[in-house]
Formats: C-alpha cells, sequence, structure tokens
C-alpha cells in the first residue's frame, strides 16, 4: 500500500496534455466519425428493412400463413412490438456483439458472417491486388506516353470497360476463360490458399474491369501532375536510371491519391461483390445477403451484414488514410 | 516500397500454380449398366438446405432432401400409383373406417437400429402435437393411430378415406426413431434414415450439402451411391454449370436455355402438378367488372393459352383444359373450345354485361418467378382485344403474399400445385390459401369438393368433383392458364432418374424428386 505511487502534478498535466492532444488528433476525429457513420448505417438499415413492403413470416409460412400463425410466429421470431422497441433490443445486442439471430435458418449471425466474411475478404483482397497489378504499370505508361496511340487506347479501354456492368462482363468471362479455354471454374468455392485462387482468380477479374480504369486514370493524372514537379526536372538532369526514375520520383509520389481512392472505393467493391458472388454461386456474404436477406426478408440477417459492411469501409478508409500519410508524408499536413 | 514491387511477379506465379485442376471433368462417354452404381453425381437446386424436421416449414430444397433421406410406408409413382416402400401390405375394413398397416419385416435405420411400429405412430403424432402450423390436409380424415404390435400399426379414420395410401407416402408421414428424436434436441442436424438415402454431410446454412446410399434401405440399393447437392440461386449460373459439366443436374433450368445446351445433356419437363391461373378478387365491391361472371368468361375465352406456353414458357406448359392439370381423373376438360382462343364468343359475351366498352384493372405477378410475369403481359396483350386495359404489376414474392392475403389485388397471377382432390380444396375450400386469397366461397362447390372428398367410392368421387369443376364454370372463380411444369437439365442417363430398364433390384435416383414436389404442398393447413 505505501509502495503506491501517486502521479506528481506535472505527471498529471502530461497526461491530460497528452488526452487533450489525442483529443485533437486526426485518429481520435476519424474514429467518432467512424462510429457516427456506423450508428447512422445501423439507424438507416433497421429502418429501411422494416419499411419496404413485404413480410418474413409470410415468406416463411408460405400458403399456409393464415391470421392466427402470422401473428403466432411473429411472437416466435420476435417481431412483436414497436419499431421503436425492436430496435432498441437490437442495438443492445450488438453492443453485446450479437448480431442477432436469422429468421429462417434460426442460426446467429455471427455464424453466417463469419462463415461467409473470409471469402468476401478474400476475393477482395485478391481483386485489390490484381488491380493493382494491372493498374499501376498501365498508369505509368499512359502517363509516360500521353498523348500517344497508347494514350488514346487506354481512354477508349478503360471508358468501355467502367462501362460495362459486371454481371455482364462476369458472364462474358465465364464463357470464354471458364467454358472455351477451361482455365477456371463456372462457379463454386473451395476454401484453403491457394487453391481458393483457382475459384477467385476470374471473379476477381470481373470486379477488376470497373476498379482498374478508375485506379489507373488517376494514377495517370497523379504521374502527370508529378512529372511536372522541379525534383523530377532535377532527377532526369543528374541522369539517373529510367527504372530509378519512374519507381522512386514517378510511382512514390504519385501513388498517395490512388491508395486513398482505393480507400474510399471499397464501398463500391463490396457492392460489386453482391453481384459477382451471385454470378460466379459463391458462397460469400453478397450472396447470404441478397439470396437469403433481401429477398427473403431475413431483417437480423441484412442489419447483420450491412453492420459488417460499414464496418469494414469504415476501417479501411482509416487505414487508408494512415498509408497515405506513411507513403506521402505531405497528405499529413494537408 | 521498391523491394515489394520488386516481388509482385509473384503472384500471377500463385494465381497460375493454384490454377491445378482440382475440380472433377465429368466423363462425356455413355453410361452403360455396367457402370452402376454411379459413385457420384451432383444435383443444382435454387435454394439452400435450411431444415430437415418434417413438422416445420420447408422450402423446395428441403422437400426434396427430406424426401430422399427418410422412409415412408408407401412411396408415390410419377403416374399416381402408391407401392408400398416401409409397409409390406395395408387392409381396410369393411366400414373403411380402420385400416392395418402390416410394416416389412427387421426394417432398420441407416446405422442399425431397428424401425418399429411405435415409430410410425410417433411420425403421426408428433405432427398432430407440434404446436406449430404444418399438418397436411391429406392427414386430416386421421382420427388416430396406434401400434398393435412390433409390425402392426392401425389407423382409425373419420371417415371412409381412399387417398389414405397417398397420405401415407406424404412427407408428413417420414418415419425417424422416436427415441432419437426424444433424446437429442439436434437430431434433424444428422437424422438416421430408413429411406433410400442417409444424409452425410451438412452445416446448416452452407451451400452445399451431400447425401449417400441407406445400405439398409429395404428396396435396395441405389443407381448412384453419392449425391451433392448445390444450392445454385441464380438461373444463368444453373445453366454455365450445366454447360460446363460442373453440375449434372439441374433442377429448375430456364426454358429460354433448352436451346442452349450440348449433345450430352438432355431436358424434360416435370409436372409440379400444379396449373397456372390468374385469380379474381372476390372481395371487390359487387359492383366492380371482375365481380360479373360473365366478365371472367369472357376473359376465359379471349386468352391465347398457347401463346402463354410459347412465350412465357418455352412451349413446356400444356394450355389448360379445365380447372385441373392433364393426368388425374378428378380433372375434367370442360372449358370452352377445349380453351382455345375465340375473340368473338368473348366479345358476344362481355356485351351481355354492362362492361362492354372495356374497363382498366391490374393484374399482379410474382416478379421472381420464370416466366410468370411474362404470362401476365401476353394475358393483357389479349384481353387488350377485348378493350380491356390491365397493367401488369409485377412484384416481389414476399410483397406478393403479403398482398394477396390482404386482398390488396384486383387479379393476380399465379400456381397451384396439390394432389387431384386437395388441388380443388386449396382454391374452394374456406380456410385453404388461395380460397382465403380469393375470397371465393360457393356453399354449392364447397359441398360437392367436400362430400368428394370423403367418399369412399372412387367412381362416385369422380362424379362429385366433376360436378363441382361444372358448377365453377358458370361462375368462374378463377381463369386457369396451363400446366405448372419445371425444366430440368440432365447429364445423367435418364433411366437412372426414372423406372426404366434398370438392372434388376437397383434404384432409380430421384423418381420422388419430381413426383412429390407438388402433392400437397399447398395445402399444409389445420382443420
Amino acid at each position: 500500500m505505501n509502495n503506491v505511487n501517486l502521479p506528481s502534478k506535472q505527471t498529471g498535466f502530461l497526461l491530460l496534455g497528452t488526452y487533450l492532444s489525442f483529443l485533437n488528433s486526426r485518429a481520435f476525429q476519424n474514429l467518432i466519425r467512424a462510429l457516427l457513420a456506423t450508428m447512422g448505417v445501423l439507424v438507416v438499415t433497421f429502418t429501411l428493412i422494416h419499411l419496404i413492403p413485404g413480410d418474413p413470416v409470410e415468406m416463411l409460412l408460405g400458403e399456409a400463413a393464415t391470421e392466427e400463425l402470422v401473428l403466432e410466429y411473429r411472437r416466435i421470431l420476435g417481431l412483436e412490438g414497436s419499431l421503436f422497441d425492436q430496435f432498441i433490443s437490437y442495438l443492445s445486442s450488438v453492443v453485446h456483439g450479437d448480431l442477432g439471430t436469422s429468421l429462417l435458418t434460426r442460426q446467429s449471425v455471427n455464424a453466417v458472417v463469419a462463415r461467409t466474411l473470409p471469402l468476401t475478404a478474400w476475393l477482395i483482397t485478391v481483386t485489390i491486388a490484381m488491380s493493382l497489378l494491372m493498374a499501376i504499370p498501365l498508369g505509368i505508361l499512359a502517363a509516360i506516353y500521353r498523348g500517344t496511340w497508347f494514350d488514346h487506347a487506354f481512354r477508349v479501354f478503360t471508358s468501355i470497360s467502367l462501362a460495362t456492368p459486371s454481371f455482364y462482363s462476369g458472364l462474358l468471362l465465364i464463357l470464354f476463360f471458364a467454358i472455351q479455354l477451361k482455365l477456371a471454374p463456372v462457379a463454386g468455392y473451395n476454401p484453403g490458399f491457394p487453391g481458393n485462387l483457382y475459384y477467385l482468380w476470374l471473379p476477381a477479374l470481373t470486379m477488376s474491369g470497373a476498379l482498374v480504369p478508375i485506379l489507373s486514370r488517376v494514377l495517370q493524372s497523379s504521374i502527370v501532375d508529378t512529372m511536372e514537379q522541379e525534383f523530377v526536372e532535377t532527377a532526369i538532369v543528374r541522369g539517373l536510371p529510367k527504372s530509378v526514375l519512374v519507381w522512386r520520383y514517378l510511382l512514390r509520389p504519385s501513388l498517395a491519391p490512388t491508395i486513398g481512392l482505393l480507400g474510399y472505393i471499397i464501398g463500391q467493391l463490396l457492392s460489386a461483390t453482391v453481384v459477382v458472388e451471385i454470378v460466379f454461386n459463391l458462397p460469400g456474404m453478397g450472396t447470404a445477403l441478397v439470396v437469403e436477406g433481401v429477398l427473403l426478408r431475413d431483417y437480423p440477417l441484412v442489419q447483420g451484414i450491412i453492420l459488417v459492411f460499414a464496418l469494414i469501409v469504415v476501417i479501411v478508409s482509416f487505414l487508408s488514410d494512415m498509408l497515405c500519410g506513411w507513403i506521402d508524408p505531405r497528405t499529413k499536413i494537408s | 516500397m521498391r523491394r515489394f514491387f520488386s516481388y509482385t511477379w509473384l503472384l500471377p506465379l500463385v494465381l497460375f500454380q493454384a490454377c491445378s485442376p482440382t475440380v472433377k471433368v465429368p466423363s462425356k462417354k455413355a453410361i452403360t449398366n455396367q457402370d452402376l452404381p454411379l459413385p457420384s453425381v451432383t444435383i443444382s437446386l435454387s435454394s439452400k438446405l435450411l431444415n430437415l424436421d418434417p413438422v416445420k416449414p420447408a422450402p423446395q430444397s428441403d422437400i426434396i432432401t427430406i424426401y430422399l433421406t427418410a422412409g415412408r410406408l408407401f412411396k408415390l409413382n410419377r403416374d399416381w400409383s402408391v407401392e408400398p416402400e416401409l409397409a409390406e401390405s395395408m387392409k381396410v375394413s369393411e366400414d373403411g373406417l380402420e385400416a392395418k398397416v402390416i410394416l416389412k419385416e427387421d426394417i432398420v435405420y441407416s446405422d442399425g437400429t431397428k424401425l418399429t411400429s411405435q415409430d410410425v405412430v410417433f411420425a403421426y403424432t408428433r405432427n398432430r402435437d407440434f404446436p406449430g402450423p404444418f399438418f397436411p390436409t391429406l392427414l386430416l380424415p386421421i382420427d388416430s393411430v396406434e401400434a398393435a404390435d412390433h409390425r402392426t400399426v392401425i389407423f382409425r379414420l373419420k371417415q371412409p378415406y381412399i387417398d389414405l395410401r397417398l397420405a401415407l407416402a406424404h412427407m408428413a408421414m417420414v418415419i425417424h426413431p422416436q427415441s432419437k428424436i426424444e433424446n437429442d434436441p439436434d437430431y434433424f442436424l444428422h437424422p438416421v434414415s430408413a429411406g433410400p438415402y442417409v444424409l452425410k454431410k451438412w452445416i446448416p446454412g452452407a451451400s452445399t450439402w451431400t447425401i449417400e446410399a441407406n445400405p439398409h434401405y429395404v428396396r435396395g440399393a441405389m443407381a448412384i451411391n453419392q449425391i451433392e447437392l448445390v444450392s445454385v440461386p441464380d438461373p444463368t449460373s444453373r445453366v454455365l454449370q450445366l454447360v460446363s459439366g460442373s453440375i449434372d443436374y439441374v433442377y429448375e433450368l430456364p426454358v429460354s436455355a433448352q436451346a442452349l445446351m450440348p449433345e450430352e445433356v438432355t431436358t424434360h419437363k416435370v409436372p409440379l402438378n400444379g396449373q397456372y391461373f390468374f385469380g379474381v378478387n372476390h372481395g371487390l365491391p359487387s359492383n366492380h367488372p371482375l365481380r360479373n361472371a360473365k366478365v371472367r368468361q369472357a376473359f376465359s375465352l379471349a386468352i391465347n393459352r398457347e401463346e402463354i406456353n410459347q412465350k412465357a414458357f418455352g412451349g413446356i406448359s400444356t394450355p389448360a383444359k379445365g380447372f385441373q392439370y392433364p393426368g388425374p381423373k378428378e380433372g375434367l376438360d370442360n372449358l370452352p373450345f377445349k380453351g382455345r382462343r375465340n375473340l368473338e364468343a368473348a366479345r358476344e359475351l362481355l356485351a351481355q354485361t354492362p362492361f362492354a366498352k372495356g374497363f382498366r384493372t391490374i393484374l399482379h405477378s410474382y416478379g421472381q418467378r420464370p416466366g410468370w410475369t411474362d404470362a401476365a403481359l401476353v394475358i393483357a396483350s389479349n384481353l387488350k382485344d377485348l378493350g380491356i386495359e390491365v397493367q401488369v404489376s409485377p412484384v416481389e414474392d414476399s410483397v406478393a403474399t403479403s398482398d394477396a392475403r390482404a386482398g390488396r389485388f384486383e387479379m393476380i397471377f399465379s400456381g397451384n400445385s396439390s394432389g387431384p382432390i386437395n388441388f380443388f380444396r386449396n382454391m374452394w375450400i374456406p380456410g385453404t390459401f388461395w380460397a382465403e386469397v380469393l375470397r371465393y366461397n360457393s356453399p354449392e362447390v364447397i359441398s360437392l369438393v367436400n362430400a368428394a372428398s370423403k367418399s369412399k367410392n372412387f367412381d362416385q368421387r369422380i362424379e362429385l368433383i366433376h360436378a363441382a369443376q361444372d358448377l365453377a364454370l358458370e361462375e368462374m372463380p378463377i381463369i386457369p392458364v396451363s400446366e405448372r411444369v419445371l425444366l430440368v437439365g440432365s447429364r445423367i442417363r435418364r433411366d437412372i432418374l426414372f423406372e426404366e430398364n434398370l438392372p434388376p433390384g437397383t434404384n432409380p435416383m430421384v423418381a420422388t424428386i419430381s413426383e412429390l414436389q407438388g402433392v400437397d404442398s399447398g395445402s399444409a393447413v389445420r382443420e
């Protein structure tokens, strides 16, 4: 008891200062923003899914749905009471880490997320890796050969690719790579690395069709800006090898906007997984969300998956902010 | 950073390595009887397996899996004949109020546990007493069931019941061991089986599950040892997987895909024991044009059923000639002109009503179901020739069902599927789904259908149910359109699916899937 060291006045001020500077820090502001965004998503999802027409109990009972049974099943499934009461009850469960129970399968939504999230995460990871692999060289070449035939071809290609919906490009890619060339399965999934890449590369290529044009165009414009900087001219004058010039002087300072953008379009990427997972019959979160959740009005499942989607967007945006700061310290100041 | 990029060339290498051919490539050579039993096939269904307990709500995948992985006293064939499965014989008393069923000797479940007559009693009482909604109308005439000895079960009936064998072939009467169900709350996650197959692998919510042949099945070996069932919700994906050979049998194939199938894939239609129709809301105000029977009769004459069949259902849905689907003798082909379009007759009929100049109405359809909205659009186009402006309103299944039950519709395009008598009960007897939705209530028709249900003489039953259909023709409560069918695509030889030319003692794979899908599925209500 006598050994307890009480903080001195100075230490107290120091702690208070640290605390205040944390409150003022970008990380804390991002955290608050993330919490507010998540809460907003929670409220909007809950309200919308309950307000759209269609009743999960009637879907469940089908032609056996008499009035008495509907009421009985509402009680069994916990769909009684006002919307506000249901929301408070749901919120309390979420705060305790419980996303609820699926109305149809009676499985915990946490279990559904645990089962489907790895596939979706893998799909997004492979898509991002593939997209970067394609977008970086394309962006560099398009910047270096600006105004040439390559640049024009690049613009035409990116416009077509952007304008093609993923459900359509997915089918074309299946017909070409899976049916004609037999380089990929038509559908399905087998977990376990690296075997799962056999099932993922074609869906990832489909999603890259929308991502590569955006990333490469942003990178191209960013590199063009960088090329006009004095330090690049100095490097050219110094006669540095071309590879050093491109990688160190052009690419690194130009990558930050691309990485930042990647963080911001993660939401779009997640929504693209919904379509692509259905086309390729991948049992991921997107399939669970639409096929089991939205169409069958499985409220807890929809709410749980969208909440996880929102958390992923928030976390990835936060990380991409941090990564941008590391790649290009100028973005921290801005 | 530079080091990171210098290793990026590894990624294509990993992808290339991962692209090893790990999926099975099905052989295209013809299968002969010497190849039987086939080791494994893959079947795609449109939804996941949610539950194997027969007393709970069951979507298509559940019904199919339950039928394949559980035994019943009788099994139903595609031609509506019933033959014993676990039962050896059934003897009905003179007054028709008691049926004695003798079980085959020494029946065991897939795990070797003995099946007893008490398990049969339990299958019935559990269904009857379960605090849920699903008690099929087929079982309603049964008063009580008791086990006389270890092989004899006695069914006491409230009325003579010529459909008892059919009822005992229903999903509600699948037999499981009483002791295991009572002692294991998770029994239906890993049930044993007295049917042709037994569940091998299933994680609830997963999109694939596997069943394997039951080594103790009373009817002998199966033509296929193992079946992997896969949920493929997207119809296009089903087509592509069948074409590429990663799936051997697709249960619900889009009709437009027929022309795309390679030589080794055969397609055939599967009757769902049902009929498409468009129903009118009889709860509309009495002065509404649709409440006029002549208007409804004119509609029936004005629609082109063959055009609907061709444009909406790819030519596989036989145009209706009466209120019931083709096949059972209970049906009567009583539509005027055998159901063919006669616009002149339709105009004449409409001219006899106050609505000769036409009117506007709305036709709801289940937007998610293949062909249904197309059918509604053809109907709208046909009725335009009669001066009727029909707005087609496709809605999601969940919304359509809610709207139908709440009476928020004028006309609705839908389908009814059930066994011969229950098909009519489900449309015309109050308390059943379609009768409640359409709010149709005709005491004469109800009386005839009820009498037909209770009749113990088959000929008398046919007479009564035909009379009910003739009466309904005058009121035209619904307008029959065409037979309710599904298209199936298969790489598996047809006789392995059905009962044709198989070696003695070999059972076909899915004789149960098609024939039982529609039996009584729409009549699961308590009285």
